[in-house]
């Protein structure tokens, strides 16, 4: 499905694609991948690589289109840029072997996240006694009654180092693979800039005139990015009431469970109802959308992605509100196993969408520098 | 309620549609294409020429009425309805302003169109995005869109629609009725054998760089039935496209910018006009009828590798050769003649200083037909063929109509339930000639007066 020759194929029709636009322009301001192609007059496999992460598969370039099936010529960018997308996530993963994963993504997923939670079943009852599984704790600590602190720590640390491993090595191919210097980095006017664009994905708002994208069919609406930003909101959320309960844990003496009026579990609650709320919102617009601009091959990994987003925070909440009676110890191997499967995959998931976008976008910061 | 049959799915049809439904009416729409590939000619465009006295969003400074009809005189040579040209014109901004406020977003000028920053309101997305808002706004306020619905004859009893006859999507042919009618099912320039009829047996070779949907017959039911006809049949646009074009729809595409750079070949090898004769925004719409008159309508640009970076790319790819003969054969060519007419202009060319951004001094002395700007030797390998053929735009013949979109009979009688609009009444200011981003206007303008007039009838 994502070999050498579709890869190929893809890359040539992407080409073409962009060869027919940048004889058109119509579509200039809808998204920065338009006026991006009016600097090139070919397009080689490292410039389509940097457009279809540009690209935020809003869709507004295909509704748009004069060319757009049943034309004879075609032209289905959003849906050539998410294939495209994927080969190039695939190529700069680290190491290459597990960039075959992206291919195979949906089954991959339920197998590891099985995987973590039998794993830390076994484990917790090999560090303490089998019957700890059914039993209600109460009091600090609790956690690590079920499973040891010791084992929760290492093997945290072990797979959020491959994590940040994996990540920089991608970002570097993707950045250097258009001759871009990792020096040019350096430069904050380009952070600037992307940060600016990542927090309220403004190249979702379909050009100047601000009226959303076309998540579903012809009609601009907002609605995608709003749900976006619940997930992104809510991620980031999660991970400062992770930070927090470690600062608390090592630097206040704290043990967990924290209260329920306690900044961790505020943040924590928070950042896990907003991540459901936008996965729902996102499962539902793509339920919906019209089909043909969407490339029915990446729909398990997209799916598979938005499930374990939702299950890692579903079991987070039942896990809050149960933590006090028999199911927690339970609860909480299998919420941590959906964490431990989250971010094991995470260097092989959808998630990358986020590193190679930011670095697209900062690639296209360096383009509005120059013009 | 009063009920309407708005016939045509193009800008123009939507605009009176719209209208007519923000006035209270019952609308059905009735367009001959599906879903898919609805929206006429409309879809295709890029822009609208917009008078205004002041900035607006998108489009700066001003563009005062008196330079907009002046530049309408200038294309017309003088021939306009001065009523209905005013009123166009004038009413520009106000459609602008009205399309804005239901929610159709326009763009600043494109790259490379620099010129007409002033002039044209670009719709955000080209003509499609434009056309799928105005379905939806239309939707929205209750209006009917049947899709596969073409209007075959439209019937008239002394001065009045009595019904239209429509082809169904199941071919079957059924009778529609309504208390008013709005036409505003765009030219004929998709109907080949009219087309023949109008331009010639060559027409068979032209490409219609629009929907295949106009087949005019609608105009054509009408004008047999002693409609006024205005503008002649063998008035329209037709610009030289590539040749590897499709057969419709090719849009904009297109277009190849690589003539100046060249010499012009027919099918005999020869060439037939001057290639550097001005900028090839300003010649593009004489190439059509050019290549239009050469044996089988076509034209074979050459150039070497020197011009090669010089222009926009085109969509297709291009002829290669590492030699003038193998050149002259791979685009079927007579190669004796094509080396013979490529060693004259070579001989002929005067160096100069060659310079893209004016009419420059590079130029040949002593051929039949010289080039006067942007003439250098064609010598340095690779070289490049490129095909040209007429592409079909749009035709002006159409309707009378007066400054309430009304339709009149040969006999000077209004219509009493006919309004037009678009297109087809495009002749009634456009005699000749052609002003970039007009047809928009013209079919905005007077499909909302269409419009409210219908729904006051
Ligand atoms: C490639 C191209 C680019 C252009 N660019 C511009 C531009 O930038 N600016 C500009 O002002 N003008 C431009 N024009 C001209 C412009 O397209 C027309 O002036 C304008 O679209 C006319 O609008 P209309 O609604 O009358 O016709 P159309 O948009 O062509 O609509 C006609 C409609 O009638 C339907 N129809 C036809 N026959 C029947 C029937 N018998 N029964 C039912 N339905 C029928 C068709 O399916 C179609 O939907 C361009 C034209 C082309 C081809
Ligand atoms: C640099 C920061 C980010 C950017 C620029 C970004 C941008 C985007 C864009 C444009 C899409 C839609 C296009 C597509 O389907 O590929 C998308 C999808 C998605 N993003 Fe992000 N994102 C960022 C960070 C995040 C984070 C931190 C999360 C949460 C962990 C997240 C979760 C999702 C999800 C779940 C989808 C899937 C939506 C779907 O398939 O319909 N994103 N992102
Ligand atoms: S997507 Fe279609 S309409 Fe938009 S610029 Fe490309 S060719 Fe033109
Ligand atoms: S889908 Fe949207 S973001 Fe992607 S290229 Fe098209 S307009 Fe741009």
């Amino acid at each position: 499905m994502f070999n050498k020759e579709d890869n190929l194929l893809r890359l040539k029709d992407a080409s073409r694609a962009m060869e027919i636009c940048n004889a058109c322009r119509y579509c200039e301001t809808l998204c920065p991948v338009f006026p991006q192609i009016t600097q090139f007059r070919t397009f080689d496999e490292a410039t389509l690589n940097y457009l279809s992460n540009l690209c935020h598969n809003c869709k507004g370039c295909y509704h748009s289109c004069q060319y757009a099936p049943p034309h004879e010529f075609n032209l289905n960018i959003p849906k050539t840029f998410s294939e495209l997308r994927v080969d190039s996530y695939i190529k700069y993963a680290f190491p290459n072997i597990l960039g075959k994963l992206f291919a195979k993504n949906g089954t991959v997923v339920s197998i590891i996240i099985a995987l973590c939670i039998a794993l830390l079943f076994i484990a917790g009852s090999y560090f303490n006694s089998a019957d700890s599984l059914f039993t209600a704790y109460d009091g600090k600590g609790s956690f690590f009654k079920v499973i040891p602190y010791e084992v929760m720590t290492l093997v945290s640390a072990l797979i959020f180092l491959h994590v940040i491993i994996a990540f920089i090595v991608g970002f570097r191919r993707f950045w250097t693979e258009n001759g871009d210097k990792m020096s040019e980095l350096t430069d904050l006017s380009l952070w600037k800039y992307a940060m600016g664009a990542v927090a309220t994905l403004k190249h979702l708002d379909g050009g100047d005139n601000g009226h959303g994208c076309n998540h579903m069919d012809d009609r601009f609406t907002h609605s995608r990015k709003w749900y976006h930003h619940a997930v992104m909101y809510g991620f980031i959320l999660t991970l400062i009431s992770t930070t927090l309960a470690a600062i608390y844990h090592h630097f206040l003496g704290l043990q967990a469970p924290y209260d329920f009026d306690s900044l961790v579990v505020i943040t924590g609650a928070l950042g896990g109802i907003l991540m459901v709320i936008g996965c729902v919102g996102l499962t539902y617009i793509k339920i919906k959308a019209d089909p043909i601009p969407i490339s029915q091959k990446l729909l398990g990994m997209d799916y598979s992605f938005i499930a374990i987003l939702a299950l890692v925070n579903i079991t987070g909440l039942l896990l809050l509100v149960f933590r006090d009676g028999i199911y927690m110890p339970s609860l909480l191997c299998i919420h941590l196993g959906f964490v431990l499967a989250f971010f094991l995959i995470m260097p092989y998931s959808k998630f990358v969408h986020l590193l190679y976008r930011l670095g697209a976008l900062l690639k296209y910061a360096k383009y509005v520098k120059n013009n | 309620m009063k009920k309407i049959i708005v016939i045509g799915g193009g800008n123009a049809a939507l605009c009176a549609a719209i209208t007519a439904a923000q006035h209270g009416a019952k609308v059905i729409i009735l367009e001959s294409a599906p879903k898919e590939l609805r929206g006429g000619n409309s879809q295709h465009t890029r822009n609208m020429r917009t008078y205004h006295p002041k900035p607006t969003k998108t489009l700066v400074e001003n563009y005062p009425f008196e330079e907009y009809y002046e530049d309408l005189l200038k294309v017309t040579k003088g021939e306009t309805n001065e009523e209905l040209a005013t009123l166009a014109i004038k009413s520009s901004v106000d459609l602008y302003y009205w399309m804005e406020s239901l929610g159709i977003n326009f763009q600043p000028s494109l790259k490379g169109t620099l010129s007409l920053s002033r002039t044209n309101a670009f719709f955000l997305g080209g003509g499609k995005t434009l056309v799928n808002r105005e379905y939806q706004i239309a939707e929205d306020l209750g209006v009917e869109v049947l899709y596969e619905h073409e209007v075959l004859n439209i019937k008239l009893s002394n001065n009045e629609v009595s019904y239209l006859e429509v082809k169904l999507p199941n071919s079957n042919i059924e009778i529609f009725k309504a208390d008013v009618y709005i036409a505003a099912s765009g030219g004929f320039e998709s109907n080949r054998e009219w087309l023949k009829e109008a331009w010639g047996e060559h027409a068979k070779n032209f490409l219609i760089r629009g929907t295949k949907f106009n087949q005019g017959k609608v105009l054509k039911s009408l004008l047999e039935q002693g409609v006024q006809k205005v503008g002649k049949e063998e008035q329209g646009h037709a610009v030289a496209v590539d040749g590897r074009a499709p057969l419709y729809d090719g849009g904009i595409v297109t277009r190849l910018d690589c003539v100046p750079f060249g010499i012009v070949l027919n099918e005999e090898g020869k060439r037939f006009y001057n290639e550097g004769e001005d900028f090839w925004p300003k010649r593009y719409a004489i190439w059509g009828r050019l290549v239009a008159s050469q044996p089988n309508q076509v034209g074979h640009v050459i150039i070497d590798s020197k011009s090669f970076d010089l222009f926009m790319p085109s969509v297709f790819e291009p002829t290669k050769a590492d030699t003038l003969e193998e050149l002259a054969q791979k685009l079927g060519l007579p190669i004796e003649q094509v080396i013979k007419t490529i060693d004259e202009f070579n001989g002929a060319v005067v160096d100069g200083e060659f310079d893209l951004t004016k009419l420059d001094n590079c130029k040949t002395e002593g051929l039949d037909i010289n080039k006067t700007h942007w003439a250098r030797r064609i010598d340095t390998p690779p070289y490049y063929g490129y095909t040209l053929r007429p592409g079909v735009t749009f035709t002006y013949l159409g309707v009378k109509i007066d400054k309430n979109a009304r339709v009149y009979m040969e006999d000077g009688k209004p219509m009493t339930n006919l309004f037009a609009t678009g297109e087809m009444v495009a002749g009634n200011i456009l005699s000749q000639g052609y002003l970039a981003g007009i047809g928009m206007t013209i079919g905005g303008v007077f499909g909302r007066i269409a419009g409210e007039g219908a729904a006051n009838v």
